[in-house]
């Protein structure tokens, strides 16, 4: 397939996506505002099942060295993501979904450049909610996290074009559980989210790749507005120790609702601060997502 | 409006089966020319060999280089002929190797020509030389790719 005929079908992908899930015009309701702002996918409390399109870019900025030096690249590295979602409430507590993406990498240097793609690691992921955010003044939201990812993508070692373009997934599978907690004040409100990571051995082209563990820490904090916009920053800390990769992240989210749907909006960055990350890429990014409501 | 609909996840799904694949431009290779000078000398880690490495580009880049390796004894410096050498590029930080297999042709006097490298992202990479057979050894060259 020629590069061009490539980011022809891309085009067309987004349109026809976009089209085929464009919310009509309708009343909005209220939405709980960790659901609206906080994870993609998440149900609120009233809600009984989602489905969405989540949009995604990304420029790789450059890379954090073994001491924490930024180096900024010199090449021109994209990704963009297209994800379906599915979300399903269990009960009163517990939700499972899934997530089905596909991934399209650009880059170019001085002498080379290329477009690849193809489907990426599908997860499959659960929340159990023992508590509700503001049901009680003392009492927080408390929720269990647990999930996977399945190496449904291309490794690395597998694909073939010298900038690793038509790589679209990390080559094994990750498993992931910790805890979330939440809590409102007035419009206020608070995530605290801690999440151990691990990546299963794995083996590519003819190798072995060890295990890995890593830990994933995240702070929330937004605002619910009368207008049932909610708005919300964020901080990420995502570190893997055995391979001394650490990062920091900063965004900002949004959320809003229109009758049966939501959409949802976000952007981040990994500040390009010496000291801020270790063997890390540096990503500047931003999403859009639809996601219809069953109530 | 529901026929639209229908017709975009129509065209969703036919342009999902085919946006599967990599394309792309590289510049063509030509003649592969190295610099006079060395990239870098080192011992092999048993310290029977020592490696002069050169590289196309040099300093090699992100994307696709070419090398020229020539060993010889540690004492002697006699050339080192007919060696199964076979090469990897391997990030070490990040647990991953690289798209590429190079491909490695003996030029003779202990010289070796190794191509397609490819160094995919920009970071700190480590380039092995695995000397496989009676005479088991390697040399492990630490390059920093922008």
């Amino acid at each position: 397939m020629s590069g061009c005929r490539s980011i022809e079908f891309g085009a067309a992908l987004l349109t026809g996506l976009i089209l085929a899930l464009l919310p009509e015009p309708g009343h909005a309701q209220a939405c709980c505002a960790g659901a609206a702002a906080g994870q993609l996918g998440r149900l609120a409390l009233h809600e009984e099942a989602l489905v969405g399109l989540d949009l995604r870019a990304e420029r790789t900025l450059g890379s954090f060295d073994d001491d924490g030096a930024y180096r900024p690249y010199g090449s021109d590295v994209f990704l963009f993501q297209q994800s379906l979602l599915g979300t399903l409430r269990l009960g009163e507590r517990a939700q499972v979904g899934t997530v089905l993406p596909l991934v399209q990498n650009y880059a170019s240097t001085r002498r080379e450049s290329g477009f690849g793609g193809g489907v990426g690691d599908v997860q499959f992921a659960a929340r159990y909610d023992f508590s509700f955010a503001g049901q009680s003044l003392h009492t927080p939201g408390l929720a269990a996290l647990g999930g996977v990812s399945l190496p449904t993508g291309r490794a690395l070692e597998e694909t073939t074009h010298p900038l690793g373009v038509d790589a679209t997934g990390r080559g094994g599978a990750r498993a992931w559980g910790g805890l979330a907690v939440e809590q409102s004040y007035g419009i206020a409100f608070v995530q605290v989210q801690g999440l151990l990571v691990h990546d299963l051995r794995r083996s590519a082209a003819g190798r072995e790749y060890g295990g890995k563990w890593g830990m994933d820490a995240s702070l929330l904090l937004g605002a619910s507005l009368p207008s049932e916009l909610t708005l919300a920053l964020f901080a990420r800390h995502e570190t893997q120790l055995e391979a001394s990769r650490r990062l920091w992240r900063f965004g900002a989210s949004a959320g809003y609702p229109l009758r049966d749907w939501r959409l949802q909006a976000g952007l981040f960055v990994d500040p390009p601060v010496d000291g801020l990350g270790r063997n890390e890429n540096l990503r500047l990014g931003l999403h859009f997502a639809v996601m219809r409501i069953w109530t | 409006m529901s026929r639209l609909r229908a017709f975009s996840f129509l065209w969703v799904l036919v342009a999902l089966s085919l946006v599967v694949s990599a394309c792309g431009g590289t510049e063509d290779d030509g003649e592969i020319e190295f610099p006079d000078t060395s990239l870098v000398q080192l011992k092999s880690e048993s310290g029977a060999l020592w490696l002069d490495l050169r590289s196309s580009p040099q300093p090699p880049e992100q994307g696709t280089n070419h090398f020229l390796a020539y060993i010889v004894r540690s004492k002697g410096y006699r050339p080192v002929t007919g060696l199964d050498l076979e090469v990897e590029a391997w990030m070490p930080a990040h647990d991953h190797g690289s798209p590429s297999e190079p491909v490695v042709e003996e030029e003779g006097q202990g010289r070796y020509l190794i191509r397609n490298v490819a160094f995919h992202m920009a970071g700190e990479w480590e380039l092995i030389l695995r000397i496989r057979g009676p005479e088991e050894d390697r040399f492990v060259v630490g390059l920093q790719i922008d």
